[in-house]
């Protein structure tokens, strides 16, 4: 599925997403250390590191929802508070209320508020996306089912289908595989692939390195701050690795061999 | 009923009640629905506590009460998220000290004014008192609350629901966040002629409580919050009339009995509707233990009664014969003047369906769960009753449709039909004659594994030899083993040897 080095190949488009020096502390305590990347639009980018290396911080300092101490953030070349509309963001599972009383089709039709605009109601043709879309994601049947009723792949597909709803170009997800069925990773993958093809960018947090490895187009080691970004090929390194991770084991694959970085 | 109705709205005070009631439980079922799915339960009771001293300070500087009222409700909101975000007091203490600092500000104000203010009224209200002023009040607030969330309620919705989501995709979370404060604010001053401040937090919580025990769309819960709260406030108003409870309590104490009736009888989630699901399912498992029962003393051949019943369920004979009493009203089983029970042929097939399922679980247990032989039993019986059908033949086509369970006993066809084997009990047969085992009685888990560790199950071939003091010897495979009568009485064989079965699971 992945082609390292395409991305490098096509590389002078402009970025879609451009992070410099981004700062991040809480309670005065540095968290993120002048992080600075940029992704080209149709790129799978994964963002991996130990626990408490920032990884969500990183994504919820991009979408501004936690305040910056420096750095700027530009989406196609605009402001990220400009370009809101070709962002979509699908959370970590532990941040929904899941006894909220929603039904899968109204979550999914949030994805076409923006659209809709202020002081109007969702029409048919919002309704139609919205159904198709689940759909999509192989939840037909389960429109008029509350939210909590469901099983955790299938709230994870429900997200995945309102960020798709929202016609976005640049999508942000936050460990979506975790406390999830292998069938909804596979169809959350196979939706990754496709909005790749067309064109769209996808920023995801993962802890599985394989994943990263086998379905990104470009990775961000971090700790606090970025230690390397690049193709996988480059960044999966044992010595990047290494210091990514610090003293812990870490287990990859290369060239077709399994190979283990320690301390 | 209709005159006991429309009687008291013979006078002023009474019809500004009624409005006052329908229009305080329509604003607090709104923004109660708000509170209920933000928790902001006890954020309402914050601000309503912490409206008093604007009150007393509005009475001072001689200014409409609802102005003050609702500054310093809404300051003190502020307050508390000024607390929660600047310190590492969490919120909950955050909103003890800040409202309960304000209410006894309110207090400490209101025993040094000179002149009179009515605490009794503000804190616990009264409806049958309320002024013009107090009415236009409400019907401002309603008009204000009801466009608002018309106009927001998909903005409000998101909001509420994911409001991370909400700021990523560009709405003014933090605006919304006030705009909803303030709203709880003017509702709650809004609601204090009717019910009070202390109780106000009631009409807020209470019915759009009950709404969401019995709705799954928000939009529904709203709408249920609103009849519920209309028809407790007004009731509690037709209450305070004729019985003379005071206003605020009766409203309460209506929502409230409405709550407890929706949590205990509501459909699917209602408490007595699941005890009463569970009484169903015991009921039917019993019967189905039963009509099993009765399937294997008629297949041994003994007399089958109330007291053959009791005894193989080990029930008490009352209990046994009610139960053939319901079987019989079911058309399961007959019952003849002299107390004999007969399976029809409905209880047959239904017992045999059962036999076939508990069978082939045992079967699936032991050859794709590798389960050992003496415990199947039991595991089969806690499935069967909650195996339908048509999983039951999943399991048969998955197993490649087997005779036999692995204790050796016949699998009944899917039409009912139980081949019988001519088999007899080994302690029966001939010594010195090589038999065959046909099966082994699976109720004695005990038996089963002395069993397994000799190597015998159905389809062992052995051959009796003569023993003596309770002992029974065998030659098995050109060993000889000896085992208990006891043991013993639970193997039966064919004379004639057939096929070999196999002894999985042992």
């Amino acid at each position: 599925m992945t082609s390292n080095g395409r991305i490098g190949a096509a590389q002078p488009a402009t970025p879609l997403l451009e992070v410099s020096n981004l700062t991040v502390s809480y309670q005065r305590e540095p968290v993120l250390r002048a992080v600075s990347f940029s992704c080209p639009p149709g790129a799978v980018v994964g963002i991996i590191g130990p626990n408490g290396a920032g990884k969500s911080t990183l994504i919820k300092a991009v979408l501004g929802l936690v305040p910056r101490e420096s750095g700027e953030v530009r989406v196609g070349g605009l402001p990220v508070d400009r370009a809101r509309d070709r962002i979509a963001y699908v959370p970590q599972r532990e941040d929904v209320d899941w006894d909220f009383p929603v039904t899968a089709l109204d979550v999914v039709l949030m994805g076409r508020y923006r659209q809709v605009g202020l002081f109007r109601r969702p029409g048919p043709r919002d309704r139609a996306l919205a159904l198709e879309l689940l759909e999509r994601v192989g939840l037909e049947g389960f429109a008029q089912a509350r939210i909590g009723q469901l099983s955790g792949g299938q709230q994870q597909r429900v997200f995945v289908a309102r960020a798709l709803a929202q016609e976005a170009d640049l999508f942000f997800l936050d460990e979506p595989f975790v406390g999830v069925d292998a069938a909804t990773e596979r169809i959350i993958l196979e939706l990754m692939a496709q909005l790749r093809r067309a064109g769209r960018t996808i920023v995801m947090v993962n802890h599985d390195l394989g994943v990263v490895q086998d379905h990104c187009d470009l990775v961000l080691l971090l700790n606090g701050a970025v230690v390397a970004f690049g193709p996988p090929g480059e960044v999966f390194r044992p010595d990047l690795l290494r210091r990514t991770y610090g003293g812990r084991l870490v287990a990859f694959e290369q060239g077709g061999s399994r190979v283990v970085v320690g301390p | 009923m209709t005159a006991w109705l429309l009687a008291p709205l013979a006078y002023e005070f009474m019809q500004r009640a009624l409005l006052t009631s329908v229009l305080v439980g329509v604003i607090c079922a709104v923004m109660g629905s708000y509170l209920i799915v933000k928790r902001w339960a006890l954020l309402g009771d914050a601000i309503s506590h912490a409206v008093l001293p604007g009150v007393v300070i509005a009475y001072i500087l001689g200014i409409p009460y609802f102005a003050g009222a609702v500054v310093t409700g809404l300051a003190t909101a502020l307050g508390i998220g000024y607390v929660e975000r600047n310190t590492r007091i969490k919120s909950d203490a955050a909103m003890g000290i800040m409202f309960i600092g304000a209410f006894a500000m309110g207090l400490a104000l209101i025993s040094r004014v000179p002149g009179h203010i009515d605490v009794h009224h503000i804190l616990f209200g009264n409806v049958l008192g309320v002024r013009d002023a107090d009415l236009w009040l409400a019907a401002a607030t309603g008009g204000l609350v009801l466009a608002v969330v018309a106009l927001l309620y998909k903005e409000l919705l998101m909001w509420s629901f994911d409001p991370t989501a909400a700021q990523v995709s560009g709405l003014p979370v933090r605006a919304l966040h006030y705009l909803m404060m303030l709203l709880l604010s003017v509702t709650i001053v809004a609601s204090m002629q009717a019910v009070g401040i202390v109780l106000v937090v009631a009409m807020l919580v209470t019915p759009a409580s009950t709404a969401f025990l019995m709705t799954r769309r928000f939009n529904a819960m709203m709408g249920l919050a609103v009849v519920l709260g209309v028809a407790a406030s007004v009731t509690g108003l037709y209450l305070s009339y004729y019985a003379n409870v005071a206003s605020g309590a009766a409203m309460v104490l209506v929502s409230t009995a409405m709550f407890m009736l929706a949590m205990l009888f509501s459909p699917q989630e209602g408490l007595v509707w699941q005890a009463l699901q569970r009484r169903r399912r015991a009921g039917r498992i019993q019967q189905e233990d039963a009509l099993k029962a009765l399937h294997e003393l008629e297949e041994r051949g003994t007399r089958v009664d109330a007291g053959a019943l009791a005894a193989s369920l080990g029930i008490e004979r009352g209990r046994a014969q009610a139960l053939l009493r319901r079987l019989r009203a079911a058309g399961l089983v007959a019952l003849a003047p002299d107390g004999s029970a007969a399976l029809t042929g409905a209880g047959l097939r239904k017992a045999r369906g059962l036999v076939r399922t508990h069978r082939l679980w045992e079967r699936f247990l032991t050859d794709a769960g590798g389960r050992p032989w003496d415990l199947v039993h039991d595991e089969a019986h806690g499935l069967e009753h909650y195996t339908p059908p048509e999983v039951a033949e999943e399991l048969a086509a998955r197993l490649g449709h087997p005779r036999h369970d692995p204790h050796g006993a016949p699998i009944p066809s899917v039409e009912g039909i139980l081949d019988a084997p001519a088999d007899r009990p080994l302690v029966e047969a001939e010594t010195g004659a090589e038999v065959r085992v046909s099966r082994v009685d699976d109720e004695n888990p005990r038996v089963l594994r002395t069993l397994a560790r000799l190597g015998i199950g159905p389809g062992t071939v052995l051959t009796p030899l003569p023993g003596g003091n309770g002992r029974v010897v065998l030659r098995v495979g050109g060993e000889e083993l000896e085992i208990d009568a006891e043991t013993a009485r639970h193997i039966r064989v064919e004379v004639r040897p057939g096929p070999a079965q196999g002894i999985s699971g042992a």
